[in-house]
């Protein structure tokens, strides 16, 4: 394991495009999110006098709802890793050197669970990341840091998150092979899966919250949602399982695929 | 002799085109072993399924005696079809992942491989400054690093200049002298008669002859005979008896024989003692190119 994941680093540690794409999504991220609680909090401190209703609001970014809020921006975040995981994949195929790495002796299966480990990697990444910022964050804007790790357990589901969102654009990659192709399929079943979701939530409720990606989505839902209630959400239990089944059989495609496939 | 590569009985479809027939033949160690075929024969796609690229349909192959594991391949150095790089990487970087999949070589080495195929000037461009033929050249170099003991090479002298294509001559001649064993795909008859030990002909994905280049080129003695005066050469060797046919080409006389029947003295005599001098007379190896055609046109 150590071998392929020293191999994916030859491959990536000089290519620019990694490291602009990395930066940007968990750079901004973090920006980002501190830009807005600042905002929000000046805001409502500013706004007291004139809008009471602001007022009333809580600042979401105050803890322990900081958890909730920083992986809820953040999940946005992740189309930009995304279409990271993307391009390292279809280079494979732009360059042909998904077929190369096999002739030299990775066996197929070591070249996909290689891609694998970088998908896993860059999930951790992006939760650590995550966990800094709200960490950082939630003290710089609460007014005591007692309820620190009230609802930590947001991170571990940002993380399934993140393993679902680099998984579809492995399986993507996989299927289409071209960048630009597999981009534009990205965004378009993000939507897709966005709008299936309430269609299904609307007709056959609640079976629009098991779908991949707007399962994990409502793992890790808008923190103003809890205004509109929904009785008949499921508990996060039953949304975990289903995610942790939909990562499981989209690995072994995966992994199967590339165990009987023609390289081309 | 332990064969290095045996095939047995591959078959490849694609969709419904089949581009394998059944495909069995052996590799014997320490061969240069010559894969011919017209564009779209099935060589490339031969190699591909050997290493493992592509799946076969049907049939299977062994690298030396066993299964293929991967292992096998890290001790094969390749090229197959294009040279296939990270464009972003320099040759040297590039040739970094080689070395770290395969096992192959050295850091050292990489130089020693880059200076052979002439690129170690240019070791830290980035492959997608090369011209086609430094592409190649670097894709040669990735299959030599750590110096294999047996060569898997798909088209070798594709987009390389004529200085190019003999310095690749020369250094599979000398791999060969070496004992490696070379397996080469290439549509160019003329370089493949120039190293090759054997050949496999393919055409249509079907195998049409295999074996050693003498087997396959010489299946009958043919003498060419020159003299001053050629039509009554002519008459002459009409009445002699033992060959089977007779024709002239390019200014001399052909005669050819059944395998091992020539025999130039006898012939000499006869000529001599019916008044003819010869100032010419050798026995002649069909060339690869008219055996070729001999070949893929028949069936």
């Amino acid at each position: 394991m150590f071998t392929l994941l020293k191999i994916e680093w030859l491959k990536l540690r000089r290519y620019k495009a990694f490291w602009i794409l990395l930066i940007l999504s968990l750079g901004f991220s973090s920006g980002w999110n501190y830009f807005l609680a600042n905002n929000i909090r000046d805001n409502k401190l500013n706004s007291a006098a004139k809008n009471p209703v602001a007022q009333m609001l809580p600042n979401p970014y105050e803890l322990p709802g900081t958890w909730q809020m920083v992986c809820y921006v953040n999940s946005f975040f992740l189309l930009t890793l995304g279409i990271l995981m993307i391009l390292l994949l279809t280079n494979e195929y732009n360059f042909r050197t998904n077929r190369q790495n096999i002739i030299d002796g990775l066996s197929r299966i070591q070249f996909a669970v290689s891609k694998l480990l970088v998908m896993f990697l860059l999930a951790i990444l992006a939760t650590i990341v995550t966990f800094i910022t709200v960490i950082f964050v939630g003290r710089a804007v609460s007014d005591s840091s007692e309820t620190l790790w009230e609802n930590s357990h947001f991170i571990g589901y940002f993380f399934l998150q993140s393993i679902m969102y680099l998984l579809v654009a492995l399986l993507i990659s996989m299927l289409v092979k071209r960048s630009g192709l597999a981009i534009g399929l990205y965004f378009f079943i993000m939507v897709a899966d966005t709008i299936l979701g309430g269609v299904l939530n609307k007709y056959v409720h609640p079976a629009g919250y098991f779908l991949p990606l707007e399962g994990t989505d409502y793992l890790t839902p808008n923190p103003f949602r809890k205004f509109i209630p929904d009785a008949n959400r499921p508990g996060d239990n039953a949304m975990l399982a289903f995610a942790a089944a939909y990562i499981l059989l989209f690995i072994f495609l995966f992994i199967n695929y590339y165990r009987k496939a023609d390289l081309k | 002799m332990q064969s290095v590569l045996s095939l047995n009985g591959v078959t490849k479809f694609y969709g419904k085109i089949q581009a394998l027939n059944n495909v069995s033949f052996s590799v014997p160690e320490g061969s240069v072993f010559g894969i011919l075929g017209p564009n779209g024969s099935g060589k490339t796609t031969l190699l591909s399924i050997v290493l493992d690229v592509l799946k076969a349909n049907k049939g299977s192959y062994t690298w030396m005696g066993g299964e293929d594991d991967g292992e096998v391949r890290k001790k094969i150095g390749s090229l197959l079809e294009t040279p296939n790089f990270y464009h972003y990487l320099s040759a040297a970087d590039n040739l970094a992942i080689t070395h770290a999949i395969s096992g192959r070589g050295t850091k050292e080495e990489i130089d020693t491989v880059l200076d052979k195929v002439g690129l170690l000037a240019r070791k830290k461009s980035k492959f997608n400054t090369y011209s086609l033929g430094m592409k190649q050249r670097l894709a040669i170099g990735a299959a030599l690093l750590g110096s294999p003991k047996v060569l898997v090479l798909d088209e070798p002298t594709n987009g390389l200049d004529p200085e190019g294509i003999a310095e690749i001559r020369e250094l599979i001649k000398n791999l060969a002298k070496e004992g490696n064993t070379i397996i080469m795909a290439s549509h160019l008859l003329d370089e493949v008669e120039k190293v090759c030990t054997h050949v496999a002909i393919l055409k249509k994905g079907t195998l049409i002859t295999t074996g050693s280049v003498d087997e396959v080129m010489i299946n009958e003695d043919i003498v060419e005979l020159g003299s001053h005066d050629k039509a009554t050469l002519l008459t002459v060797l009409k009445t002699m008896p033992g060959y089977n046919s007779i024709k002239e080409e390019l200014g001399f006389i052909q005669l050819t024989f059944s395998l091992g029947t020539a025999n130039l003295s006898e012939i000499n005599s006869y000529c001599f003692k019916n008044g003819i001098v010869l100032n010419h007379l050798r026995v002649k190896r069909k060339s690869l190119e008219t055996k070729f055609f001999e070949l893929t046109n028949q069936n």
